[in-house]
C-alpha cells in the first residue's frame, strides 16, 4: 500500500563498445529507439503519480520502453534521469530488496530447486520472520490461489497456470507497498490467460496494495487497469482510464492501438464555415456534432487537411448511395451476432462491423465478397487528428 | 516377379552400418581387445626376466594379493593427496572467478581478455609446465633466488626434497592448469541459469552471498557433479606432472608417487601380469567414487513428487 511518483524518470543506454561497431557496417535493426550522442534511449521523461491501492496498465509494442520503466521502479535498472519516490521516499539509489516491492515475472522465475513451499517461504525466510508466520502466511497465500494441493511440489511438476500462480504467491506474501507484474500472462495460452486475467482482477479485491501491470495486450490493458498508460518509443503517448483512452484518444498512433479491430483511418479534409464545422471525405461530407464543432473552434482549428478515424462499429451502412463513401467488400468475416466486413475505399482497407440482426430479430442483408457499401459515418463517433498526428479536439 | 521384389527390398540400413564401420573397428583394435587383454594378463603371472620371458601361466588373483601387501595404498594416498591439493583451489577459485564473471552488476571489463589467459595454462603440455615449475622451483632457480634477495628466507627452500614442497608443487600445477577450464565450464552453467531468477532473489531480499548459496550453487549442481566426477578420474591419472617433476622417481622417498608412475614403472619392467592387475584396481576404484559422487549429487526427486507422495501414505496411515 503506497503511493508511487515518477518524475523526469529516463533511461538511456549508453553505447558500448560493439554498438559502435555495428554502425559501420549494417544499419541498426532497432529504429523505433532513438540514439543519440548519449547512448540509445530507452524510456523519456516518463512522469506519473500513482494513488495509494491503484491499479496501472502500462501498454505498448514491444521495445517501448514500458518494461525498462517496471524495471527501474522494481530497481532492477539504474535510472539513468529523473527521480523515483516510492511513498513519498525518493528510492533512486535504494537497493531492489529494500524498496519493499515484488515483481511476478513473465517467465515465472521460480527456483526450480525448491518446493513451492519454498519458494513462497524464501522471501519471507530471508526476512528472518518467525516460523509460524512464515507458515500463516504461504497458507493463506496458497489458499487465496488455490494453490495449496500443490505445496510440496516442485516447480517443475507444474503446469504454466499454476505456476504463475506460485510466482504471485511469492509476490503477495511479503505483502509488499507495490506489486510489479512483467507480463505475467504472456506465456500462457488464450484460454488460461482469460481465466487468470479473471484471478487477477478477484485478487485485487482481496489484497491491498499498489499494481503495476505491463502488458502489450489490450485486453488485458482494458481489463485490468484502472488507468492505463500507453507508450510508444519511450514516450508516453497517453494517459487515461480505459474508457478515455478509448474514447478520447489523444493521437493517431493510441487510436490505432486500442480497439479491436483497430480504427479506420481516411484522408479527409476539415472545412470551417461559419463557426460550423465539416468533415469531407471522398464523396462525402458530414457536419460535425455540436458538441465537437465547439471542441474544435475552443482550439481555434482551421479549415486543413486531416486524418479522420473511424471506429469499424461505428461506421454506418447507406440504404443508398449519395452524401457516401463508395467500397467494395473483400472479404466478410461471420463472427456469430456481427458481421465483419473487410472493405476497399479509394484503395483503402476499411473494417466495418454490422451486427447480423436488428433488435427484432430481423436479419440484416448480408454481403458478398465484390458487393458495392455506401458507407458513412456518424457525427459523433469519429475523430480527427491533424498533420502532426494530435487529435484536434483536445 | 521375382525381379520386382528384389528392387523393392533395396535396404539403405548398410549404409548406416558401413558409415558408424570405422569407429567400431578402430575401437575394437586399439581399445576393446586391449581392454578384455589388460583384464586376461592380470590373471597370469607374466613378465620379462632380463632376456626371457616368463609366463604367461595362470596364477589366479595372485598378482591382485601381491599388489595389495605392496606399496599401492600408500601409492593411493599420494594420488589422493595431491588431488586433494589441487582440486579444492582449483573449484573454490573457478566459483569465485565464475560468479563475478557472470555477474551483470559488476560489469567487469576486459572480461573476454581474462578468460583467455586463465585458460592458457590448459593449452600448455604437461611435461613443458612441469619441466617449467622444476626449472623455477629447483634449488638455484628463479623463485629462490628472488626469495633470498627479497630477505624473505634465509637459504634456499629445497622445494623438491621435501614432502610438502614436492606434493604441494604438482597440487599448484594441477589447479593452474585446470582451473580456467573450469571456470570456463561454470560460467556456462551459470549463464545458462534464467536471468530473471537472480532478479527474482534480488527483489526477494538476498545479498549477494545469499544469491551464491541459495540460487546459483544448487542450481549448478549438476554441472559440479560432472566437474567433481571428470577431475576425480583425472586425478587417479595424475602422471605427467610428478612424473616429468621428479624424474620418475617420486621423490622424496616415493611420497609423490602416483597410481600410474607405479603402472608405468610395471610396464617399464613389462611385467603385463601386475600391470593388469593395477588396472583392474584402478578402474574398480574410479567405478566405485564415480558412483558414490553421482548418487551424493543427484536429485533423486527432481519435481517433488516422491516425497508428496510419501507425505500423502503418510498422512493416510495417521
Amino acid at each position: 500500500m503506497a503511493t508511487l511518483n515518477l518524475k523526469g524518470i529516463t533511461k538511456i543506454y549508453p553505447h558500448s563498445g560493439e554498438q559502435k561497431k555495428a554502425k559501420k557496417g549494417q544499419p541498426e535493426k532497432k529504429t523505433n529507439l532513438q540514439v543519440t550522442d548519449e547512448g540509445v534511449i530507452a524510456v523519456q521523461k516518463f512522469s506519473l503519480d500513482i494513488a495509494d491501492n491503484e491499479f496501472i496498465v502500462l501498454v505498448g509494442p514491444s521495445g517501448c520502453g514500458k518494461s525498462t520503466t517496471l524495471r527501474m521502479v522494481a530497481g532492477l535498472e539504474e535510472i539513468s534521469g529523473g527521480e523515483l519516490y516510492i511513498d513519498g521516499k525518493r528510492v533512486n539509489d535504494v537497493e531492489p530488496k529494500n524498496r519493499d516491492i515484488a515483481m511476478v515475472f513473465q517467465s515465472y522465475a521460480l527456483y526450480p530447486h525448491m518446493t513451492v513451499y519454498e519458494n513462497m517461504a524464501f522471501p519471507l525466510k530471508l526476512r528472518k520472520m518467525d516460523r509460524d508466520e512464515i507458515d500463516r502466511r504461504v497458507r493463506e497465500a496458497a489458499e487465496t490461489l488455490d494453490i495449496t494441493q500443490y505445496l510440496d511440489r516442485k516447480p517443475k511438476a507444474l503446469s504454466g497456470g499454476q505456476r504463475q500462480r506460485v510466482a504471485i504467491g511469492r509476490a503477495i506474501v511479503r505483502e509488499p507497498k507495490v506489486l510489479l507484474m512483467d507480463e505475467p500472462l504472456s506465456n500462457l495460452d488464450a484460454k488460461l490467460r482469460n481465466q487468470m486475467r479473471a484471478e487477477i482482477i478477484k485478487l485485487r479485491q482481496k489484497i491491498h496494495t499498489t499494481f503495476m501491470y505491463v502488458t502489450h495486450d489490450q485486453t488485458e490493458a482494458m481489463t485490468l487497469g484502472d488507468r492505463i498508460v500507453i507508450m510508444k518509443d519511450g514516450y508516453i503517448q497517453q494517459i487515461g482510464t480505459p474508457q478515455e483512452v478509448f474514447d478520447h484518444p489523444a493521437n493517431i498512433f493510441v487510436a490505432g492501438f486500442i480497439g479491436m479491430p483497430q480504427m479506420n483511418f481516411f484522408n479527409a479534409r476539415l472545412t470551417a464555415e461559419g463557426g460550423k464545422y465539416f468533415v469531407s471525405v471522398g464523396g462525402c461530407k458530414v457536419e460535425l456534432s455540436a458538441e465537437k464543432s465547439k471542441n474544435l473552434a475552443a482550439r481555434k482549428v482551421q479549415s486543413q487537411d486531416i486524418t479522420l478515424g473511424v471506429r469499424p462499429s461505428h461506421m454506418v451502412l447507406a440504404k443508398e448511395a449519395g452524401n457516401t463513401l463508395s467500397a467494395t467488400v473483400e472479404v466478410s468475416e461471420m463472427m456469430g451476432s456481427e458481421v465483419h466486413f473487410h472493405a476497399n475505399a479509394d484503395g483503402k482497407d476499411v473494417v466495418i462491423i454490422v451486427p447480423t440482426m436488428d433488435s427484432n430479430g430481423v436479419h440484416i442483408d448480408s454481403f458478398h465478397p465484390g458487393d458495392k457499401l455506401n458507407l458513412t459515418f456518424s457525427s459523433n463517433v469519429c475523430h480527427m487528428f491533424g498533420q502532426n498526428g494530435e487529435n484536434l479536439e483536445f | 516377379m521375382k525381379n520386382e521384389n528384389k528392387i523393392k527390398s533395396v535396404s539403405y540400413a548398410k549404409w548406416g552400418y558401413i558409415f558408424i564401420l570405422p569407429f567400431f573397428l578402430s575401437y575394437a583394435i586399439f581399445s576393446l581387445i586391449p581392454l578384455a587383454d589388460t583384464i586376461r594378463n592380470s590373471f597370469y603371472e607374466y613378465y620379462a626376466f632380463g632376456l626371457k620371458t616368463v609366463g604367461p601361466n595362470w596364477t589366479g588373483l595372485s598378482n591382485y594379493t601381491s599388489l595389495l601387501s605392496s606399496d599401492l595404498p600408500k601409492y593411493a594416498w599420494n594420488t589422493f593427496v595431491m588431488w586433494i591439493l589441487g582440486f579444492v583451489p582449483q573449484i573454490v577459485i573457478s566459483l569465485i572467478l565464475a560468479s563475478w564473471f557472470t555477474d551483470a552488476r559488476l560489469k567487469l571489463r576486459g572480461k573476454q581478455f581474462f578468460k583467455v589467459v586463465i585458460y592458457l595454462p590448459n593449452l600448455i603440455m604437461a611435461s613443458a609446465f612441469a619441466m617449467l615449475f622444476f626449472a623455477l622451483f629447483s634449488n638455484a632457480g628463479p623463485v629462490n633466488s628472488i626469495l633470498l634477495r627479497m630477505g624473505v628466507v634465509g637459504e634456499a627452500i629445497r622445494f623438491m626434497e621435501s614432502t610438502l614442497g614436492a606434493r604441494t608443487l604438482v597440487g599448484l600445477m594441477n589447479f593452474l592448469m585446470w582451473f580456467g577450464n573450469t571456470t570456463i565450464m561454470l560460467m556456462a552453467a551459470i549463464m545458462g541459469i534464467n536471468p530473471s531468477i537472480f532478479e527474482a532473489a534480488e527483489l526477494d531480499g538476498c545479498t549477494h552471498t545469499q544469491k551464491f548459496f541459495k540460487i546459483t550453487l544448487p542450481q549448478i549442481k549438476p554441472l559440479l557433479t560432472y566437474t567433481l566426477i571428470t577431475s576425480l578420474i583425472g586425478g587417479l591419472q595424475m602422471f605427467d606432472v610428478p612424473q616429468i617433476l621428479t624424474g620418475g622417481k617420486g621423490a622424496p622417498d616415493r611420497t609423490t608417487m602416483t597410481l600410474i608412475m607405479y603402472l608405468n614403472k610395471h610396464l617399464q619392467a613389462k611385467n603385463y601380469g601386475i600391470a593388469g592387475a593395477l588396472s583392474v584396481f584402478l578402474f574398480i576404484i574410479s567405478a566405485i567414487l564415480c558412483w558414490f559422487v553421482f548418487k551424493m549429487n543427484t536429485d533423486s526427486d527432481p519435481d517433488g513428487s516422491k516425497s508428496a507422495a510419501k507425505r500423502a501414505k503418510k498422512g493416510g496411515k495417521a
